[in-house]
């Protein structure tokens, strides 16, 4: 028989002994519940975001398996249990092929872009391809030519101009072989990055916003890849003096004028002429219609496009010119039709100008300047008072050898090198 | 002066009761830091950086041919597939074991081979 009594207020202990447990009980289970939350998370996007990885090297190992403009679903590894469902899209953005990935499961998503390219550095790669026209190739003075190079049957030989003859002691430091009368080429690339085919989008005015130059009242603008396209569109001609950065087209059926101060990142520019101040520093793609004329000392950052594509059969409508001091590391295309008199080269790459890359021409090139990488042309002229040279090249270097290992850029015809990638975005 | 007397505990109560909030934190707090701490979660973590350690190596030093591979108590099954019979895309399979053969973990992912020199196994 209990015979102490127990005092009341140890209910009331006891209660708040109660709600003290339960509340660190209920914490401590939480935390667990969060914590095992957040580790299947890890593991899902962890998982999501190798796939992600595994479907762009997929689209880099093999070009066939999506066509440009298409989207398609592909299950990565075909087995039930797995979450290995990917989605890819291949286009181009300029010459750049952009691939898209993205791998979804339940709440969680991953996607990539990437630019890609199939230029690199490599065995089989060749620094110089001059197509047959039955001239030889000519070398003046301390011309070097470093790397594999595909030239006419009629081979190279020592050029005489102005007093001057070959200085070097060999024409070329790699093997050479014959080419072909006609440059390889892929003219999906060309079309799709004409003038009236970006006008013709611009009036279709579908899966674009389309916004007029005048319009833009703010100093700068950036767009996502990962958002969809922004045209800014002008009729007549302008001015580009403000900052664009990322998935944006500047268009215009006229003159555009790049000013020296201007900021350009991964842009596309397409215009009927277009010239770039003295002094411009950026990364982006420039294609023109007419003329294309970059000033002295600008510089083109890894990955730009300098470009002249012209599809109108009348001979001499373009001109690409890059002035002494500029430098690109690149692509420099011009695609026309050849002046066969060779009046006006229709390329034109000034003393002192260098290319870290490529230089593509279906028309004459006018070389003075150094091609770290390769060069693709129809014709060479060299342009003295006293006359004009065919096939000759004078005090310049073409060297396959200088260009850099992690440089990637476009090739302009099918090759079938894997891709690699140039650029994450 | 303060006449009004302010009712509490003994002593005893209050001992009791602070004994069991303690005994019962403790508690709580030793199995939250176990469950954070076991074993499973060290296993997780070291498997995936053997995977991400032998993906890397794979890739940079292009082994694409298949391995058995002992690090500590892990054993590592690496297999090389030709992907689809493509030319230049490898499969990576990567099964991660502990113990008496106690598949814990494993990983694919498709490689880009640019040198194309190795011969593979057709999938």
């Amino acid at each position: 028989m209990i015979t102490k009594r127990i005092d009341a207020s140890i209910l009331l202990y006891s209660l708040f002994v109660m709600v003290i447990i339960t509340i660190i009980i209920g914490s401590v289970i939480l935390l667990s519940y969060f914590n095992h939350v957040e580790r299947q998370s890890y593991q899902i996007e962890k998982e999501l975001r190798s796939n992600v990885n595994s479907g762009i090297a997929l689209m880099l190992g093999d070009s066939e398996v999506i066509k440009y403009g298409e989207t398609a679903s592909i299950s990565l590894f075909e087995e039930e249990d797995a979450n290995d469902l990917i989605t890819i899209r291949k286009e181009l953005w300029g010459l750049f092929d952009q691939y898209y990935c993205e791998a979804e499961w339940g709440r969680f998503k991953k996607e990539k872009i990437v630019f890609a390219g199939n230029y690199y550095k490599n065995d089989e790669s060749i620094a110089l391809y001059l197509t047959d026209k039955k001239n030889p190739l000519c070398l003046v003075g301390k011309t070097l030519i470093n790397g594999n190079c595909k030239i006419p049957k009629a081979g190279i030989i020592r050029g005489y101009v102005e007093g001057r003859n070959f200085e070097g002691k060999e024409f070329t430091e790699g093997e050479t072989s014959d080419s072909d009368t006609l440059l390889p080429i892929n003219m999906n690339k060309i079309q799709q990055n004409e003038l009236n085919k970006i006008l013709s989008k611009v009036s279709s005015n579908f899966d674009f916003e389309v916004i007029n130059y005048d319009d833009i009242n703010t100093n700068s603008m950036l767009n996502s890849f990962y958002d969809p396209t922004i045209i800014v569109y002008g009729s007549e001609s302008f001015m580009i003096d403000k900052s664009f950065s990322g998935n944006i087209i500047i268009v215009s059926e006229q003159d555009i004028l790049i000013e020296h101060g201007s900021e350009l990142q991964d842009v596309l520019i397409y215009a009927k002429n277009i010239f770039i101040e003295s002094g411009f520093k950026g990364n982006l793609q420039c294609f023109a219609h007419d003329t294309l004329s970059v000033a002295s000392d600008c510089q083109f950052k890894f990955p730009s496009t300098l470009a002249t594509i012209n599809l109108s059969k009348k001979e001499n409508m373009s001109q690409l010119k890059i002035e002494s001091g500029s430098s690109i590391e690149g692509t420099v295309l011009q695609y026309g039709s050849i002046d066969k008199k060779f009046s006006m080269p229709e390329i034109i790459i000034s003393k002192n100008a260098s290319i870290t890359g490529q230089i593509y021409a279906t028309g004459s090139l006018e070389l003075l300047g150094n091609v770290y990488g390769s060069v693709f042309t129809n014709a060479f002229v060299l342009s003295k008072p006293s006359a004009r040279y065919i096939n000759h090249l004078s005090d310049m270097e073409i060297n396959l050898g200088k260009l850099p290992e992690w440089f990637v850029a476009t090739t302009l015809f099918d090759d079938e090198n894997p891709a690699k990638i140039m650029k994450e975005l | 002066m303060i006449n009004s007397r302010i009712s509490g505990s003994t002593l005893q109560e209050t001992i009791i009761a602070l004994t069991v909030v303690l005994i019962c934190f403790s508690a709580a707090i030793t199995v939250f830091v176990n469950v954070l701490n076991s074993e499973r979660a060290w296993t997780n973590l070291n498997s995936e950086l053997l995977i991400k350690k032998i993906s890397m190596q794979t890739k940079l030093q292009k082994t694409f041919f298949d391995e058995w591979i002992e690090d500590g108590e892990y054993q590592i099954e690496k297999t090389i597939t030709n992907y689809k019979g493509k030319k230049n895309i490898v499969q990576l399979h990567l099964k991660i074991f502990m113990g008496e053969n106690k598949l814990i973990k494993q990983h694919r992912e498709l490689i880009v081979d640019y040198d194309e020199t190795n011969e593979k196994a057709d999938d």
